[in-house]
């Protein structure tokens, strides 16, 4: 019969009592040094204290007195235990050796990671399409509200006139457009040049875009690209990378507090987020159409662009929009092929109009 | 030693220590220390578990992972032979965490809904925010009492266990109260407010059936503090850790559980050196290398820790003081800190 020498506390008191312990038939037999009986614990009521790690004492306790402790040094107790209390083998990491199980967890980490960040793009898109109407168009007007803060304006610019010449553009640019989005597009008054689409219609284009404009066709092409964005639902795919990305951040860093915030942060964000390629190509094309539909000449957003591009002397103000809004020489050769066709964007009273739409 | 009948939770210290502290002569018995013999692999190995399981589901994992790495902390940790257990469990955290959810969701939603209805009024908003932020900074003191005294109740050693009584909301408002009173006395109520706080976890916490006993006067750490103070610009803030491990050996110099006392010889250079040291760790790995902040904080406590006098430990008898059911979840929201 094996015996090994352990301690034993009672959990009344603290103190330690030297004791022998004796693998019994159906149970664990602890006696003290005078041999008298100390505990009797069934073997199906013993539990590990904690994680058994190979070379340490072993720690037990049992069901049937929750406070007591049993504690054995001898490495081999654990082994000769274990056929009669198969439960413990749950807690038992004696034959774990460090070094594979760090390799193996750290690879693991790795590749879910990677897979995540690889799977992450592909997913917005069908998730982005369960996003209900409703929640777009709510999230939307707080993207629209926290751009603003983002571009330092402090308002929408209210000019009766230049609202009116504004409304009738988009009007024409989304007629004949199946979409369940409502466009609420507006100037903010703020010097710097870049416009950004949010979820659910949101299309807000910055004053100092306007100024920069030549003609009220560049200011059509600008917004019929993001009125592309709009309809692509670009910015709710977006959003839901960015949500999908701070969740997995804030389990990464175990703070639940930044998911309680993390929707309205992302939303300032999203104004000056950098869509991919294929989006951008997408907003293009989508543009394109309206344009082509409307009668309005195309090439605006192109002639636009590259006058942006020439104005060294206002680098700082149009690294806004040019670095949200990179193009390749390809994107702004097809609008120009399609520019042959098309009229005028609005009256010359309307562009008029929405120049000094801040003013009033 | 001393033989007074040791003072219950709740009241204040018998007048049987010193109020001097630091010109006594450190008390006699024979000395143990605690010891810490955890190893770097094996929190590793813990910490990456966690770190998977926890991105797999999107958080809800890291209260297991949470407790599996303080079981093993505390088992690694002993005195006299005997090591600490954490008889804690993942589902209480959670739960604790779920009950805090319940009464901070609608704070921080409150807020967002007041911005969301009325967005050009600044100064409602701003009103708001400054509320809530009292209000959180209120509830931090609540929280550090609540996760102290949840992992008190769950640590046991020797299947005795720890207790914590006091009230939670005392001691934040406590710690509010004397946070205000140091700023408006440009710190220099610092002294007196640590202490108070100190005595007030002290003296509630007990061990088994006996408390600890603390008694001290902010009044003698003043003149450190007024020194540092006057050195903070010089040393780029560095100086106060001077105080910080005066402050140290003070309070633990005070401290006495029955016939033990305690106390720590660490010096401001030591604290500095630890500090930067887990400020290097934590920076250079990107929070990779925290298992081993844990682990060199647990060495330095059983290196720095000094207990001294004769116990017999048959006299401590079991805890009855009711455990809290849950735990930490205002800590968890409020990043609190610690394991």
């Amino acid at each position: 019969m094996e015996t090994f020498a352990g301690a034993f506390h009672d959990g009344v008191t603290a103190a330690r009592r030297r004791v022998t312990v004796r693998l019994g038939a159906g149970g664990l037999d602890v006696v003290d040094e005078a041999n008298a009986a100390v505990a009797a614990w069934s073997y199906d009521e013993l539990e590990l204290v904690e994680e058994a790690y190979g070379g340490r004492p072993v720690r037990l306790k049992s069901r049937a007195a929750p406070d007591a402790r049993l504690t054995v040094a001898d490495a081999d107790f654990l082994a000769a235990l274990l056929p009669r209390a198969p439960r413990l083998g749950r807690r038992d990491l004696s034959r774990a050796r460090v070094l594979p199980r760090a390799l193996a967890w750290g690879a693991a980490t790795v590749a879910v990671l990677a897979g995540i960040y690889l799977a992450l793009p592909g997913l917005a898109e069908p998730v982005a399409a369960l996003v209900p109407v409703a929640w777009e168009k709510a999230w939307g007007e707080s993207v629209a509200r926290r751009g603003l803060a983002a571009f330092g304006a402090k308002r929408f610019c209210a000019g009766a006139a230049g609202r009116g010449a504004l409304d009738r553009l988009t009007g024409r640019l989304a007629a004949g457009h199946d979409t369940p989005y409502r466009f609420t597009v507006r100037i903010a008054e703020s010097s710097q040049v870049n416009a950004f689409a949010g979820p659910g219609g949101q299309v807000v284009i910055l004053r100092g875009l306007v100024d920069q404009a030549e003609s009220a066709e560049e200011v059509a092409g600008v917004l019929a690209h993001e009125m592309g964005h709009v309809v692509e639902r670009h910015p709710t795919e977006a959003l839901v990378r960015a949500l999908g990305l701070s969740a997995i951040v804030a389990a990464f860093v175990g703070d639940p507090s930044s998911l309680a915030g993390g929707v309205a942060e992302f939303g300032a964000t999203l104004a000056v987020l950098s869509y991919s390629r294929a989006d951008e190509a997408e907003a293009d094309t989508v543009g394109l159409a309206m344009l082509g539909r409307a009668g309005i000449r195309a090439d605006g957003l192109a002639v636009f662009f590259e006058r942006l591009a020439k104005k060294h002397d206002e680098l700082e103000r149009l690294i806004g929009y040019l670095s949200s809004h990179p193009r390749s020489r390809e994107r702004g050769r097809r609008a120009r092929a399609a520019a042959g066709a098309g009229g005028p964007a609005m009256s010359q009273a309307d562009w008029r109009a929405l120049k000094s739409i801040c003013r009033g | 030693m001393t033989t007074d009948e040791p003072a219950g939770p709740g009241e204040a210290g018998p007048p049987d220590l010193p109020r001097g502290g630091s010109a006594d002569a450190p008390p006699a018995g024979p000395r143990s220390r605690i010891s810490h013999d955890g190893e770097f692999g094996e929190i590793f190995v813990l910490f990456l578990v966690n770190l998977l399981l926890s991105i797999l589901t999107l958080g809800v994992y890291r209260f297991w992972g949470k407790t599996r790495i303080r079981r093993y902390v505390w088992s690694r940790t002993s005195l006299h032979g005997d090591s600490l257990e954490y008889t804690g469990t993942g589902k209480e955290l959670f739960l604790g965490f779920l009950v805090a959810l319940v009464f901070l969701v609608p704070l921080y939603g409150a807020y967002n809904v007041v911005e969301y209805l009325y967005p050009e009024d600044l100064e409602l908003q701003t009103g708001l925010g400054f509320g809530l932020g009292v209000a959180f900074f209120f509830l931090y003191g609540v929280a550090v009492y609540s996760a102290y005294r949840y992992q008190m109740s769950r640590t046991q050693w020797r299947g005795i266990r720890g207790a914590v009584a006091g009230s939670r909301w005392g001691y934040g408002l406590r710690r509010f109260g004397f946070i205000v009173l140091s700023s408006l006395t440009l710190g220099f109520f610092s002294p007196f407010a640590d202490v108070h706080l100190w005595a007030y976890r002290l003296r509630h916490t007990s061990f088994g059936d006996r408390p600890f006993r603390f008694a001290g006067d902010g009044g003698v750490l003043l003149p450190t503090y007024a020194l540092c103070w006057l050195l903070y610009l010089p040393t780029l803030s560095l100086s106060m850790m001077w105080y910080r491990a005066a402050r140290l050996r003070y309070l633990l110099g005070q401290t006495r559980y029955e016939n033990l006392s305690f106390a720590t010889r660490i010096s401001g250079r030591q604290l500095l050196g630890f500090q930067l040291g887990n400020l290097a760790l934590i920076v250079l790995t990107l929070g990779f290398a925290w298992p081993q902040v844990v682990l060199r904080t647990a060495r330095m406590i059983s290196a720095h820790l000094e207990i001294a006098g004769e116990q017999d430990f048959e006299e401590i008898a079991q805890s009855q003081a009711a455990r809290p059911a849950t735990g930490e979840g205002l800590a968890e929201f409020l990043d609190v800190g610690g394991i």
